[in-house]
This record gives C-alpha cells, structure tokens and sequence, in this order.
C-alpha cells in the first residue's frame, strides 16, 4: 500500500531536476549539513556553525537582525505605495490622502511604512549603542563600525527624504529647514543647496529628487553596505559575544 | 614593442615597463578618466538652468498697468504668487518686495484689514509702500528684487533671491528705487 508513495519519493528524489535545486542528501551528517547551508543562497551569510553565545539574546538584542527585518518591511510596503503615489506637486499630497482614504489596505500600509521607518531609526540607534557598550567596534572589527556608521547615516538620509514626499506643510517647512542647513556650508553653500534641492526653495525639483533618491538612489548604497556589513561579520570572526 | 613579462634584455625605463603595467596603467588611466567625465557630466546636469516661479525673470505688465493698478485699488500691493514678490507702490515709483520675511524665513501676506505686512509667524509688522519694518522681531525691512523695464514697456522682475537689494538701514532710500513714475 504505502509503495507507491514511497516509489513517487524515491523517483522524485533521484530525479534530475531536484538533484539539481538540492546538491546535497538529507542533512543528517556533518557533510550534508555544511552542504546545506553552504548551497543555500539565502543561508550561506550564516556561518555553519553557531556558537552557543550567539543564541543569547540579552547580549545583542539582535538589533540589527530587526533593523534589517524593518529595512526589509520598508522595501516592501515602499514598493506597494509606489503604486498609487506620484512625485508631483499637483498630486502628491492628494495621492497620500487617497492612501489613507480611498486605496484599499492603503492606510495599512502606509502606517506600516511610516512607523517601521521611525523604528529602523530606534533600532539602528539602539544597535550602535550595544556595539559601543559591548566593545564590539574593536579590532578586527573596526573596519564594520565604519560601515556601520555610513549605514546610520545613509538611514538618516532615508528618513529625512522620505519625509518630504507627503507634500505638506509639516514636510515642507521641515525641509526648508534642510535647505536653509545646506545654504550654510561654507563658502559654496547657496550653489550647494541649489545643485541639490534644484531651485532657490523648495518646489517640484526638489520633490523629484528627493523622490529619486528615496526609492532608488538610497536604498540601492544601503543594500551594498548592508552586504558589506553581514560579510564583515562573518569575516571578522562571527557575531561577537561575552569574551 | 611592449616587452612580456619575463623579457629582461633591455635596460633603461623602456625595459622596464613590462607588457602587464603597460596594460595595469592603462586600464586604470581610462577608468579613473571615465570616472572624471562622469562626474564632470553629472554635477551641471543636476543644477537646474531652466528655473520656474523664484528664480525667474518674471514680466509683470507695463509700467502703466501697474500704476493703473495701484490708482484704482489705493496703493494694495500687487501679489506675485509664483515670483513671491509683492509689487508695491513706493514714493515715486514702483519695487518688488521679496516677500520672504527677514526674521525667520516666513512667507510675508499682506493684510489687507491692518494695511500692511503683517508676518504670521512672529508678528513683523512692514509698510504698505516702503516695505521698512514697523514693528516685530525683523531685523531689516523686506529685501527688493532689481526690476528692468525692456524696449517695449513692459517691466521685468528678477526673482533671484542671491541677487537683491538688501537693505540694512530701516528707513526708506529713495536711491534703491529702479522705476520711476
């Protein structure tokens, strides 16, 4: 009775196509479970092993496995809104308020973007503290700090355009905050707030931009660092823990 | 003739660039001028030279229309929304009030009920015709925008906020005016 299925099993396992997806037996020895790991595109940033230490919560609150969930969370809500909103001063400010009113599951998911946006925030400024309190910035891990900060400051960057896409008086005067900042750089100041913002205040340029910058620009260089980041760790010995 | 690698015949600085550095300088030579062009490309494609509301030179009519205008509507200043000027009646002639407060930064309205400017941010208070500050936290009066009349009458407002007439003394000068009556 139960050899047909079994059967079915055992063609299906020495078939061509599953030998291809899975280039290893069933992870039941020292070999296959390295192979499994090791063959798998998604595991292959964890190490094979993991040392009892890194299980333990307390020390890393695994703050940065969460900043890299909510940045996850961010990307895809991010690319749901893109859907209905326009960069536009004629319509982005009526595009999120049909977000909020009008799309299906828009406000879901705008909320979700916004309050997971503050969050990445809190998180990644909660996982720099753990660093710094833990001593986990020191040699060989120095270099993963630096990247590390450039992911804060890339985070700012995201936060900060993405706060002017409502196209409201919050944001906008918010931003013109922003512009008069960058009119202070020394000397080139007026040229650089101009280059940047594209105008002599805030109109549809600077919406465009910030626009472009958000959802592309950004997001692509914090990608790259947060690769960077993950590889480091595992180059630097795995994710550290109480010496 | 770029020698291989393991070529040691001949001597000087010709014998010493090998066929691989040749190549190594090259390549790095094109890219780091690739990269040069590319950054020399996109910075002045980024600065925006077609610029629309401040920023422009904005025609406001002729001369006469806008002293029409100020006869027939006792002196209210003219509102320019996208220039973000006021045209106002000054003694003798007529200005263009920048009309970003020199407070704060705030967008100056004009009240229409006080008869003047009357910022809503901290209450600087300017005049209805020479835009001097008449009270508040303002630390000088509105700044003025050059205004050129063309060959054919009309009169001309450069809105670029780098280049005004900034006046630092509150009172009016009648050397800052640019069209006359």
């Amino acid at each position: 009775m139960l050899e047909i299925p079994a059967q079915i099993w055992q063609k299906t396992k020495t078939s061509y196509i599953w030998r291809s997806l899975f280039r290893h037996g069933y992870p039941d020895s020292r070999k296959n479970q390295s192979l499994a790991v090791f063959t798998n595109v998604f595991l292959h940033l964890h190490p094979v092993k993991v040392r009892r230490h890194a299980l333990a919560i307390p020390y890393t609150w695994c703050m940065g496995g969460l900043t890299f969930f909510l940045f996850l969370v961010l990307t895809l809500t991010g690319t749901l809104l893109m859907f209905y909103y326009r960069p536009t001063t004629e319509w982005a400010y009526s595009d999120i308020k049909d977000l909020e009113t009008v799309v299906v599951f828009g406000q879901l998911l705008r909320n979700m973007h916004r309050w997971a946006a503050h969050g990445m925030v809190i998180t990644v400024f909660l996982h720099m503290i753990r660093v710094f309190y833990t001593g986990s910035y020191k040699p060989p891990r120095e270099f993963n700090w630096v990247v590390g900060t450039l992911l804060f400051f890339f985070t700012i960057l995201l936060s900060y355009t993405g706060y002017l896409l409502p196209w409201d008086q919050l944001s906008f005067w918010a931003v013109t905050v922003g512009y008069e900042i960058a009119r202070a750089t020394p000397a080139i100041g007026d040229e650089f707030a101009f280059v940047l913002f594209g105008g002599f205040q805030l109109g549809p340029n600077a919406l465009l931009r910030f626009y472009v910058l958000h959802v592309v620009g950004l997001p692509l260089t914090v990608g790259f660092l947060i690769a960077i980041h993950f590889w480091r760790i595992r180059k630097d010995g795995g994710i550290t823990g109480p010496l | 003739m770029i020698r291989p690698h393991t070529d040691t015949t001949v001597a000087g600085l010709i014998g010493r660039i090998k066929r691989r550095q040749l190549l190594r300088v090259g390549f790095l030579g094109a890219t780091l001028l690739a990269l040069t062009e590319l950054t020399a490309i996109v910075v002045p494609f980024f600065r925006v030279n077609k610029i629309l509301g401040l920023g422009a030179k904005i025609a406001v009519g002729s001369k006469q229309s806008v002293f029409d205008q100020f006869k027939a509507s006792n002196d209210t200043p003219i509102l320019n929304v996208e220039g973000k000027f006021f045209l106002i009646h000054a003694p003798g002639g007529v200005v263009a009030a920048y009309r970003k407060c020199t407070h704060l930064g705030c967008t100056v309205p004009w009240n229409a009920g006080e008869d003047q400017f009357h910022c809503p941010c901290h209450g600087s208070l300017y005049d209805k015709h020479t835009a001097v500050v008449k009270g508040g936290p303002a630390p000088k009066p509105l700044q003025l925008f050059h205004i050129v009349a063309d060959p054919s009458g009309a009169l001309i407002v450069d809105t670029n906020p780098l280049n005004v007439i900034d006046r630092q003394a509150n009172i009016w000068n009648p050397k800052d005016l640019e069209i006359t009556e």
